[in-house]
């Protein structure tokens, strides 16, 4: 594969990598900013206002129309947060010219519908978005901040984050409150938009077959001089001191018990990415083979590292009076990690679970995307070669030590309505 | 080289190729080597889901009726064997492992970057070597119960489940895949053998592997480690079932936002060819004429009728079920229901949009085209062909093919707003 990054502007940059074996062209935009919690619901609207209708193809009808003609091309959005920093992305994903039926520029297309939505929005006048897109978006995230119930196991954790990082920006919902979605107007919306683009780092990846010698003077014409904001991901949140355990019931068959782990100082990602997997990340893990296979207690109970903020999660689905039951045997497991009584295969089975994973990287344009997006944003992100080393070198004695700045910090319980 | 009975199949429109051998053992092997990619990809599948619950072989009299949730209990408990687990194994060599059961299917997958071949060893091992007792039995009946009330506390599992329970009289798809907590309890070792013995003969099942690997290889292994089976000549049964719906809504409580709905379309079923074909069809149609750029969808919207989530369902069918649908977040799903089966009316008398055909025709190549970038989906394909008793790559042709009469004539001749039921699942107290 082919890499050349372009830097476009201040705090603009274009990584392009062409890969012949595929067969499809992908563009993503990536904007980052400082979490402003307060702005989450506005910055949670704006994706869809961006892409469901634009200055050029300005209904949701035209714009599907225009996908439809692009061969199904799927464009979508996202909104994350990575450590205290937020992120939008935009992303495009179709057929790569080499299929088009007739001999169509598509790559140039997608570019060109990309910044359409980007840079020249549906307006009403100057500086608010269209009223009546503003409108139907508004519904839309009200619908969507509702329909967050439906999912136990990640509403339970949505819930849960609210406690384990009470005082951050990851505490708050990540699009805002019902309230604050309902205070905004097409004017606000408009101001935040114009101060993303005004600030944010925009970093925009290309995968695809062919070269895309186009692509950075199409993208240097479309941004202005700008003066950004840097980029800072790694956030490390504090443990509490004594755990904090929180109940909340609803009309479930199921309950959800969601444990969040934190370790304070200085710690390896490798380390703590590796705990997790030994801990609680795969089939042949902690967790499941003990807490799920031995004890019968569940379907899944499986641990996840949110390493920019030293956390680790477990989740997991139980029944009523089997919660204390998983809850123990869950802190009994990690006591097992701390005190070094694992085998070393726990360890080499990790090793290699994670650098067969590593080694698939690039099979995909999305993970190719990832992993050049995560070389720039974390500064201290190996690439896959470097990667592979630092896993394989791990020793049990640093699996002890990181396992035991691990300590439980909060546990939330999402118990059935009406039982005790 | 040995003699083997082999077809390599090409697209020419995707320009890609996989070889497909009947093997010797009984066992249908599929592969498509793609060079450029790391990862390997592999697929060991057999036609046993949760709708074959009544079966014989060769020389039995009688029919088994077995418990509900039987395949998908196996499939679980095939991951033990005497000496250790699957996942044990597979963690010697790094691979990424898993299995699932559907309504017509069974399959254990891995997928990798390196140690392809010791991989794909562990996987025709222990798919081959079942090994069940009764205490394993029981200890399997606290996870999978744990499953079930996961599943039940998913609304739009039990949406869709709803719409089968109204949509069909008897057929089995009308049970849940992991069957029910009453229902697993009747479960032990002698029944899993059983089971196992009928519907894991290799003429029954299916080898899928894409990615960066060796047809000759993979070949080699499998004459090794496989062994033929004695075709037994599994026959199944199905309860009969009638053409029409057995009840036409559903409204059932569980905690959700928005109420969430689904519009579906009780078919008649076809086989092979002919159901690939339809379920073509009715993609394109229920896309054309319910996608995001029709007018009843934008009007809808405008009225707080739909939300972002309303769209159609991709077609479900299998041995004796089909079904296409249309489903979505609504506060008055009985008037969208109303205005949809209107537009179907409307259509089938005056027509739809040629113009919108042909570019969701076009959208349907890109999506297929797309999806051949992907070595999991390559896997996935060739299983589901064989599956669906079709040649890999037949959906692409069949749609090079495809025209907008055929798509008017299936609306007017398949698609009947009669047999058609509506499930919603809404929050306890909301008046619908």
């Amino acid at each position: 594969m082919e890499e050349n990054t372009h830097v476009l502007a201040e705090g603009v940059e274009l990584v392009s990598m062409t890969e012949p074996k595929f067969k499809t062209t992908n563009i993503s935009v990536m904007m980052l900013m400082p979490c402003e919690p307060e702005k989450f619901a506005a910055w949670g609207l704006l994706p869809n206002l961006l892409l469901n209708s634009c200055r050029k193809y300005p209904s949701m009808a035209k714009m599907t129309e225009r996908m439809q003609e692009l061969y199904g091309a799927y464009l979508d959005s996202s909104v994350s947060l990575i450590g205290d920093m937020w992120q939008m992305q935009i992303r495009i994903n179709m057929i790569g010219d080499a299929y088009a039926l007739a001999g169509e520029k598509l790559k140039e297309a997608a570019a060109e519908l990309l910044l359409e939505c980007i840079l020249h929005p549906n307006l009403d006048g100057e500086r608010a978005f269209s009223a009546e897109a503003f409108r139907m978006e508004q519904k839309e995230l009200l619908d969507v901040i509702e329909s967050e119930i439906n999912d136990k196991r990640s509403y339970a954790v949505k819930r849960a984050k609210r406690t384990i990082f009470r005082g951050e920006p990851n505490a708050n919902p990540l699009y805002g409150t019902k309230e604050e979605v309902l205070a905004l107007t097409p004017e606000t919306v408009y101001a935040v938009y114009e101060e993303i683009l005004q600030k944010a780092q925009i970093l925009i990846y290309y995968v695809g077959a062919e070269q895309a010698e186009e692509l950075p003077e199409i993208f240097r014409k479309a941004f202005l001089p700008r003066k950004t904001v840097e980029i800072c991901t790694n956030s490390p949140s504090k443990c509490k001191p004594e755990p904090e355990i929180v109940t909340e019931t609803m009309e479930v068959n199921q309950c959800q018990l969601v444990m969040a782990f934190k370790a304070d100082g200085m710690q390896s990602t490798e380390a703590m990415r590796m705990c997790s997997m030994m801990f609680g990340g795969a089939p042949f893990s902690l967790l499941f083979m003990n807490v799920r296979e031995k004890m019968s207690l569940c379907y899944y109970c499986s641990s996840s590292i949110v390493y920019e903020k030293h956390t680790m999660l477990v989740t997991c689905g139980v029944s009523q009076e089997n919660v204390e039951k998983a809850r123990q045997a869950i802190e009994e497991q990690l006591r097992v990690l701390q005190n070094g009584e694992f085998e070393e295969k726990l360890l080499a089975d990790a090793q290699r679970y994670f650098i067969n994973a590593l080694k698939l990287t690039g099979d995909t344009p999305s993970s190719c995307i990832v992993e050049a997006f995560e070389r720039r944003i974390r500064p201290d992100h190996a690439d896959v070669q470097e990667q592979i080393q630092l896993f394989s070198r791990l020793t049990k004695e640093e699996i002890i030590q990181t396992a035991k700045a691990f300590q439980l910090d909060s546990v939330y319980i999402l118990n059935q309505k009406g039982e005790s | 080289m040995k003699q083997r009975e082999q077809e390599l199949i090409t697209s020419s429109r995707g320009g890609q190729s996989c070889l497909h051998v009947k093997h010797e053992t009984g066992l249908n092997i599929y592969i498509m080597e793609m060079p450029d990619f790391h990862t390997a990809y592999a697929l060991f599948g057999t036609k046993y889901g949760s709708v074959n619950t009544m079966f014989r072989l060769d020389g039995e009299k009688d029919f088994a009726k077995v418990p509900e949730g039987i395949a998908h209990f196996l499939e679980h408990k095939l991951f033990e064997n005497e000496d250790t687990g699957a996942f044990e194994q597979y963690a010697k060599t790094g691979a990424i492992a898993n299995a699932y059961t559907s309504f017509d299917r069974t399959a254990y997958l891995f997928m990798c970057s390196e140690n392809f071949n010791p991989s794909l060893e562990i996987l025709l091992n222990f798919v081959r070597h079942p090994y069940f007792t009764q205490e394993t039995v029981d200890k399997e009946q606290g996870i999978i119960a744990q499953e079930i009330q996961m599943n039940e506390d998913e609304p739009s599992w039990k949406l869709f489940f709803n719409s089968l329970k109204c949509m069909y009289h008897a057929h089995p798809v009308r049970i849940g895949i992991a069957g029910t907590i009453e229902s697993i309890r009747k479960i032990d070792a002698e029944l899993l053998y059983r089971c196992y013995h009928t519907f894991y003969n290799l003429h029954n099942m299916t080898l899928c592997i894409a990615g960066n690997v060796h047809a000759e290889e993979i070949l080699a292994i499998c004459d090794k480690l496989l062994v033929p089976d004695e075709n037994h000549h599994l026959e199944e049964i199905y309860p009969s079932e009638p053409y029409e719906v057995l009840q036409h809504e559903i409204f059932d409580v569980a905690p959700v936002g928005v109420p969430m709905f689904s519009i579906d379309f009780k078919l008649k079923p076809k086989s092979g060819e002919e159901q690939l074909k339809a379920n073509l069809l009715a993609e394109l149609v229920m896309d054309t004429l319910f996608s995001a750029n029709t007018e009843i969808y934008q009007r809808m919207l405008k009225e707080n009728l739909i939300n972002f989530e309303f769209g159609a369902d991709a077609p479900f069918s299998g041995n004796g079920y089909f079904s296409i649908g249309v489903g979505g977040e609504s506060r008055n799903p009985r008037e969208v229901r109303k205005r949809i089966f209107s537009e179907i009316e409307r259509a089938k008398q005056e027509g739809f949009s040629q113009e919108s055909f042909e570019r969701l025709r076009k959208s349907k190549y890109g999506a297929l085209i797309r999806s051949m970038n992907s070595v999991e989906a390559n896997a996935s394909m060739m299983l589901d062909a064989y599956m669906s008793g079709v040649k890999p790559f037949s959906k692409i042709s069949a749609l090079a093919e495809m025209t907008y009469e055929q798509a008017w004539q299936f609306l007017r001749e398949e698609i009947d707003t009669e047999n058609a039921v509506l499930s919603v699942i809404h929050a306890q107290g909301e008046i619908l």
